[in-house]
């Protein structure tokens, strides 16, 4: 009995730790994903994503793979700068996915710069000890 | 023995369509989604989701919890109809969550109607033996 209530209890601790771990992760990363938006890094942005990703921006088609994905970012980052992201959750999906919720800011490159906000979902894939943006969508709340 | 394995195999194929990750699977509930949608029930697309579910509509601020989407879909259902989506890609994650992204169609409930389209990501999480909706965004191509 006591046996099972520690293993229990082992059990809940390293999920718990599990997601914590997934929450560091996916913070340093999306530091990692806003210093490669702001120096214009399309190829450092598409090498965060899963070979098979999908990118499904607000007001553009769909992008899949990372030669789509390179191209897509190539073009955004030329309008857009000053980007930030910010967590509102994150959800594990097992040991090697999981889901965040957030919202964001970036600045428009015209003179005067305009503000953007809006919201986002990205599901996160654990590959090779690594991981990486498997799906990024977002809109806009107007 | 023999008679045994016969039958667990028989109940696997039995439960796999209903089950699998598939993009039949997620198909079928894409389907039983939009016959609510459209009929203008909102409880009842409102009841495919999880308890804890996030919306992130086009549009309009982010909804978390069942009764904030029901009243979401309701307002929305005054205003399109003729809604059909269709699953383009399906990611499973681990044994009881999976990634879908599709496309929908609809028609506004404006004179003249007008038709549009979107494209969407969620996340289908397994409970007590159904795939519910934890997660749902989606935007415009233009």
């Amino acid at each position: 009995m006591t046996r099972i209530a520690v293993f229990l209890v082992c059990l809940v601790l390293s999920t718990t730790s599990a997601l914590a771990q997934a929450k560091v992760s996916i913070e340093k990363l999306n530091a990692e994903w806003v210093a490669a938006f702001n120096k214009g890094d399309a190829k450092a942005l598409a090498a965060m994503y899963s070979p098979d990703a999908y990118v499904l921006p607000a007001g553009a088609e769909m992008a899949k793979g990372h030669n789509a994905i390179e191209a897509f970012w190539r073009g955004a980052v030329k309008q857009f700068g000053d980007a930030k992201l910010t967590t509102v959750d994150i959800q594990s999906l097992g040991p090697g996915a999981a889901r965040e919720i957030g919202t964001f800011s970036f600045k428009t490159k015209a003179q005067p710069p305009e503000q953007v906000t809006g919201k986002y979902v990205v599901v996160w894939r654990k590959m090779g000890g690594q991981w990486q943006l498997a799906a990024d969508i977002w809109n806009m709340n107007k | 023995m023999k008679r045994e394995i016969l039958l667990l195999t028989g109940l696997m194929l039995a439960a796999m369509p209903a089950l699998a990750q598939t993009k039949a699977t997620m198909q079928k509930l894409n389907d039983r989604w939009a016959e609510a949608f459209n009929k203008g029930d909102a409880a009842a697309a409102a009841a495919m989701y999880t308890e804890d579910a996030y919306v992130l509509p086009a549009g309009a601020a982010m909804v978390k919890g069942r009764p904030a989407i029901e009243a979401m879909w309701r307002e929305n259902m005054r205003q399109i109809d003729n809604v059909k989506c269709t699953t383009i890609d399906v990611k499973p994650l681990g044994g009881s969550a999976a990634a879908e992204i599709g496309t929908c169609s609809f028609k506004t409930k404006a004179q003249p109607p007008r038709d549009d389209a979107l494209k969407y990501a969620v996340v289908w999480r397994k409970e007590g033996g159904q795939w519910k909706l934890m997660q749902d965004i989606w935007n415009s191509d233009k």
